[in-house]
């Protein structure tokens, strides 16, 4: 299993080499200037000198790619914020964890209320509320996550006053550490709606795929056998058929957690939420590159580790694996 | 097929209803008339030497929607005129520092002169903004403007000391920057604001500033619930550093943390600030007299050394917007532990209200070491004034703390200022109860909701401050003369404040830099622009300019 | 195939629906001059005062926005916009997608395992962060939406190709062409691609809606064109203004507008699934 892990891992940042490649390129090809990636034209003579050197900037472009690797591994400088005038990685810190625990929340909250409904639906085969769960998840699958936040706002946050409208936490709030920061009640009120909505956009996902896998579960012979032999059908099927039939659901949660998390860029920006996306968002309005750039890579990143623990999780659930 | 025959229905009923019910609905972008339609050049014009497409700089929607709604407006009517304009909007202080520093990558672009007390006088505006001197990095004078003859009217009134030929003087500046279009006023802000009057009381407001101003920091008092006045905010600060400052929203701050010499009452009369006495000896010296027993927020006293280190060492090193009163003065000499003496370079008529009650006293034991002190965020900031920092959480809040035994011996226990990034956000702080006041001011549709709020006292002041578009002189086309004026007369400005401010703003006109707010300052014999688009073709015709079957604009053949 | 298709589809309810609703929007899109009342850009005065924040009414049937424009003018233009992007997107994305998959997958080897790769490593790159920084760096325009989206949603369309394609290389009507002597292109373009387009087609309908709401987020975060009217950009402009209080029906109608139409293709997607995917038909 470890080497299954490692093997994970390797491809992940052969990944993510390959993408801070393309984002680099990308930063410096793009715009009229190419130096304007990393060198604030307001800064003095002797800073912009400083950063050229640790930059390599006149150096040609492959050279600057390989510093700029060189730094953010070895000194975990992905370079200075034009805007805030700090080092990247000190405006995004604490945004990532921001930004996965919201995403974890939103992805546990539709992937076990979908398999339950899913599950439901199979059971219930041919309701009303069968129907009624399709088109449902349906709809949200279609509204824009945006605009399913902005109704809700409008309805629970402002019309009915039950949850807050934005932010992460009350202003002035007083928190010594990190624990007493992310489980107060205050943070969990809010993450309740953005969580909710981001939930409600992939929730069709797990929901049908369970439900489909399910039916045919039902059909297959193991089943009928097992209950010619007098066990109750509802133990079979949830005992025995749901862990094969939950295969497909986690295969669909490496995509989820890809558009989730990419995603959460929507959700983020609607409730004010300081994560990784609401960052990138503000770094692109600013044209500070430093840190879209640095944005970028997190989030890419944090979607491999996701993507990594989903394998994990996989195979748990079919020890058939085998891990090469 | 059912279906089909269905939307065939729908179809016809939409098309038909289209056209009805339009008789009470006019339409506002004017149609072109044929007369009015550009010349086309007989033959085809060299492509060398069409106008590029040219980048306007605005704000956000979400940050200030009058200012970008303005740039499309604009883009609009310079359309028509054949001018493709790209509008980009970006976070303000972008906008700022493109346009302030070397080497001023940008051709036109939106911007706002918040209240502040230290525009009252007219000196910032006429010699800070536009005399050549200014014109350099971070310098005030982004525009480019160099004009001797402007310098020298500039100048006189700068030393004039007698009011009403101070005043004739600035008339004359009015009139030249206005027959050189040397930049364009959109709308006088007056400004609205709202607090919480449950919670609060002594709160007052400055001419021409609004709320936001030392009477009212130190002078409130909490009446209910905890003792500490919340403000919320759009944006954040951008860094604590007094001598690099050019964000409003720094300044304020600042101006509580830092105390400087003079200060401004609500009817924007020169009182006393760290300085209890003062004395004007003649043309050129100033002695001031500081109160004794004053201390920074470290514990370190303050003496007339501070004062004049911080005048002196500023001159060599640069201050921000206040840098021109830095520079006016020759020396600061310390007559004792609490007096000390300005000896000016010249006599300046703007620098009691603009220089000694702007420029921060800053700690000497603090600056006198630092290397680069201009690019320091100084995010532990030690002044003198009736509040010190608490902490900064960059882009959540700040928080300010009470200095009880301050000289203004401020109510409140502590300020905090909390950054929401939406007006909705904004609006919910105040009427849960989160916020207090909002900072700078409320927009009409948040007005409209707060009036209905039995809480909520909503002021309205005539403000100093206006917003602007502003183009870089230094390059094509706004470098020519005739092509500013043929501006001038191609926008429509009234209808432009009356759209985009809804009814809340003056209309402002091109060269009018003084607002008619201050009313002995300000020329209304300097509007001279009215909209005219047909004579800004006309303008552009006698320059040479052409265009093309595309309606697109030409330079002038060399 | 084509004629299947439409069998099927109007035996099936929601799909049925779907084309309706399809038909509607694209009626509504090419018409759109003429159904608009006003110009969207217009600022619109009622009785000589500007008509600011107007809720539905006979002049206004989706109500105004804060600077006076009509809603119901923006959601009808914007529907072209929604179009225009969906449809190009998606047309471009099947023509790299399904070219890249059949190269992919019929040359196998080398070339096969470059291309995986690439699309490997574009199912690394987030999407929305992508598209944000390329138009940033870019101009926002209509065009660079759409090639933002398309730049990376091809790799769908390679991944289901190639496997599609995979299992046809070793069907017999390939090997008896190889046999008779038809040249590599011949056989990936007259003989496998037949059997890829419904498949890839499907996967376009994927791609159409995906681009509509691409382009309606992107817009709303402001980085969509601000001189063309979408439906991002009127929620951008509800946001932005605070209008989420006062204004339901500037949220409503532009939402809805993006809701039916990404419903309406789902609902043919779905349909067509059935068809192209008969062992889902068992699932029913």
């Amino acid at each position: 299993m470890w080497r299954f892990v490692i093997r994970r891992c390797g491809q992940a940042l052969v990944t993510l080499l390959l993408l801070s490649a393309i984002v680099f390129f990308m930063f410096r090809l793009l715009p009229a200037d190419p130096t304007a990636a990393m060198v604030d034209a307001a800064l003095s003579p002797e800073q912009i000198a400083e950063l050229k050197a640790e930059f390599g900037l006149d150096k040609p472009l492959a050279v600057q790619y390989g510093l700029y690797l060189k730094n953010i591994l070895l000194k975990g400088d992905f370079g200075t914020s034009f805007f805030y005038k700090q080092p990247a990685l000190k405006i995004l810190g604490d945004k990532i964890l921001n930004t996965l625990i919201l995403s974890l929340a939103a992805i546990l909250v539709a992937y076990t209320v979908g398999s339950i409904l899913g599950a439901l639906m199979a059971w219930y085969r041919g309701s009303a509320g069968e129907v009624a769960g399709i088109v449902v998840g349906l709809v949200f699958r279609a509204a824009p996550e945006f605009w399913v936040g902005m109704v809700f706002v409008m309805l629970f946050a402002y019309g009915l006053g039950w949850l807050p409208h934005s932010g992460m936490r009350e202003a002035g709030y007083v928190a010594e550490s990190l624990a007493a920061k992310y489980l107060s009640l205050d943070f969990l009120r809010h993450l309740i709606l953005p969580a909710t909505v981001a939930a409600l956009h992939m929730l069709s996902t797990p929901m049908l795929l369970l439900r489909n896998a399910m039916l045919e579960v039902r059909r297959e012979e193991y089943v009928e056998l097992a209950h010619a032999k007098g066990l109750p059908l509802r133990r079979i099927i949830f005992r025995h058929a749901a862990r094969n039939a939950m295969l497909p659901v986690v295969t669909s949660l490496a995509t989820a957690i890809g558009r989730s998390v990419g995603g959460m860029v929507l959700v983020e920006y609607v409730f004010s939420w300081p994560g990784l996306g609401r960052e990138i968002v503000l770094a692109a309005t600013r044209y500070d590159f430093p840190v879209a750039q640095a944005a970028f890579l997190m989030i890419a990143g944090l979607i491999m580790v996701m993507n990594i623990l989903a394998d994990l999780l996989y195979g748990y659930l079919d020890p058939r694996i085998v891990y090469k | 097929m059912v279906k089909r025959l269905f939307v065939w229905t729908l179809l016809t009923a939409v098309l038909l209803s289209g056209c009805a019910g339009q008789g009470r609905v006019t339409q506002d972008q004017p149609v072109s008339q044929p007369e009015d339609t550009p010349p086309v050049a007989a033959e085809p014009p060299d492509p060398a030497r069409r106008i590029p497409t040219l980048t306007f700089l605005t704000t956000t929607p979400e940050y200030d929607a009058p200012r970008y709604e303005a740039a499309l407006y604009i883009k609009r009517a310079m359309a028509e005129l054949g001018v493709d304009l790209d509008v980009r909007p970006t976070d303000q202080k972008v906008v700022t520092d493109t346009s302030r520093t070397a080497p001023w990558e940008w051709d036109i672009a939106a911007f706002s002169w918040g209240n502040n007390a230290d525009r009252v006088d007219p000196g910032f505006y006429i010699w800070d903004q536009f005399h050549s001197s200014n014109i350099k990095d971070q310098g005030n004078n982004r525009v480019g403007y160099s004009n001797p003859e402007y310098d020298r009217i500039a100048d006189a009134q700068k030393r004039a000391m007698d009011q009403e030929e101070r005043r004739a003087l600035v008339f004359q500046a009015q009139e030249s920057l206005a027959r050189d279009v040397a930049m364009f006023p959109l709308w006088y802000n007056d400004l609205d604001q709202v607090y919480n009057k449950k919670r609060l009381e002594g709160v007052v407001s400055q001419g021409g500033v609004g709320l936001f101003n030392w009477i009212t920091m130190t002078g409130v008092r909490i009446k209910t619930g905890e003792n500490i006045l919340r403000v919320a905010h759009r944006q954040d600060l951008d860094h604590l550093n007094p001598l690099s400052t050019v964000q409003a929203t720094d300044r304020q701050i600042l101006r509580f943390i830092y105390d400087s010499l003079l200060r401004w009452d609500e009817n924007n009369q020169l009182i006393p600030g760290a300085a209890e006495s003062w004395n004007i000896i003649d043309d050129t010296t100033v002695e001031f007299r500081l109160r004794p027993g004053q201390k920074f927020h470290d514990g370190h006293p303050l003496t007339a050394e501070d004062v004049a280190f911080t005048w002196e060492w500023g001159k060599q090193v640069g201050f921000g917007t206040e840098d021109p009163y830095v520079q006016g003065v020759e020396r600061v000499e310390v007559v004792d532990e609490l007096t000390l003496r300005f000896h000016l370079i010249q006599p300046d008529s703007s620098i009691a209200s603009s220089g000694f009650t702007a420029v921060p006293i800053l700690p000497k034991h603090i600056w006198e070491s630092q290397e680069d002190p201009r690019s320091l965020t100084n995010e532990q900031p030690i002044g003198s004034g009736p509040f010190k920092l608490a902490y900064w959480r960059r882009g959540e809040e700040i928080r300010l703390d009470a200095v009880k035994d301050h000289y203004l011996q401020p109510k409140v226990d502590a300020i905090i200022q909390i950054v929401y990034a939406n007006p909705d956000a904004l609006l919910g702080a105040m009427e849960l109860g989160q916020a207090d006041m909002i900072n700078p001011g409320i927009s009409p549709e948040q007005k409209a909701a707060l009036e209905k709020n039995p809480d909520m006292e909503i002021v309205r002041t005539v403000g100093i401050g206006y917003g602007y578009v502003a183009v870089n002189m230094r390059r094509q086309p706004w470098s020519d003369l005739a092509f500013r004026q043929a501006m001038a007369y191609a926008i429509n400005f009234e209808e432009l404040a009356e759209v985009v401010k809804q009814g809340t703003a003056r209309a402002g006109a091109p060269g009018m830099v003084i607002s008619p707010t201050n009313k002995y300052y300000y020329n209304e014999n300097a509007l001279i622009y009215n909209y005219d688009p047909a004579k800004a073709r006309q303008i552009l015709r006698d320059a040479g300019y052409e265009w093309d079957q595309d309606g697109r604009l030409y330079y002038p053949k060399q | 195939m084509l004629r299947q298709i439409w069998q099927h589809l109007r035996r099936d309810p929601l799909g049925l629906t779907g084309v309706g609703l399809l038909t509607f929007f694209v009626l509504v899109a090419i018409f759109a001059p003429v159904i608009a009342p006003y110009d969207p850009e217009a600022i619109l005065r009622l009785d000589g005062e500007i008509a600011r924040l107007h809720p539905p009414s006979r002049e206004f049937w989706f109500g105004t926005t804060n600077m006076g424009r009509d809603i119901f003018s923006g959601v009808v233009l914007g529907s072209r916009i929604a179009l225009k992007v969906g449809i190009l997107a998606a047309l471009l994305v099947t023509f790299v997608g399904t070219n890249v998959g059949l190269i992919a997958g019929y040359y196998g080897g080398i070339v096969d395992t470059l291309l995986m790769r690439l699309v490997d490593l574009l199912y690394g790159i987030p999407f929305i962060p992508f598209v944000i920084v390329l138009v940033s760096l870019l101009k926002p325009s209509v065009t660079n939406i759409i090639l933002a989206v398309s730049a990376l949603t091809w790799r769908s369309v390679a991944r289901i190709v190639r496997s599609q394609v995979l299992t046809l290389s070793q069907r017999p009507f390939v090997k008896a062409a190889r046999v008779a002597g038809a040249s590599d292109l011949r056989i990936i373009y007259r003989h496998i691609l037949p059997n890829v387009l419904p498949i890839a087609m499907l996967e376009m309908s994927f791609v159409v809606s995906w681009a509509i709401v691409s382009e309606a987020s992107v817009s709303f975060i402001g980085f969509g064109d601000p001189t063309v009217p979408s439906w991002g950009k009127l929620l951008n402009g509800a946001f932005v203004a605070g209008a989420v209080r006062f204004a339901p029906w500037w949220v409503a109608f532009p939402g809805l507008a993006i809701v039916l139409l990404v419903l309406a293709v789902f609902f043919i997607t779905r349909s067509l699934e059935t068809v192209i995917n008969p062992r889902l038909k068992g699932g029913e």
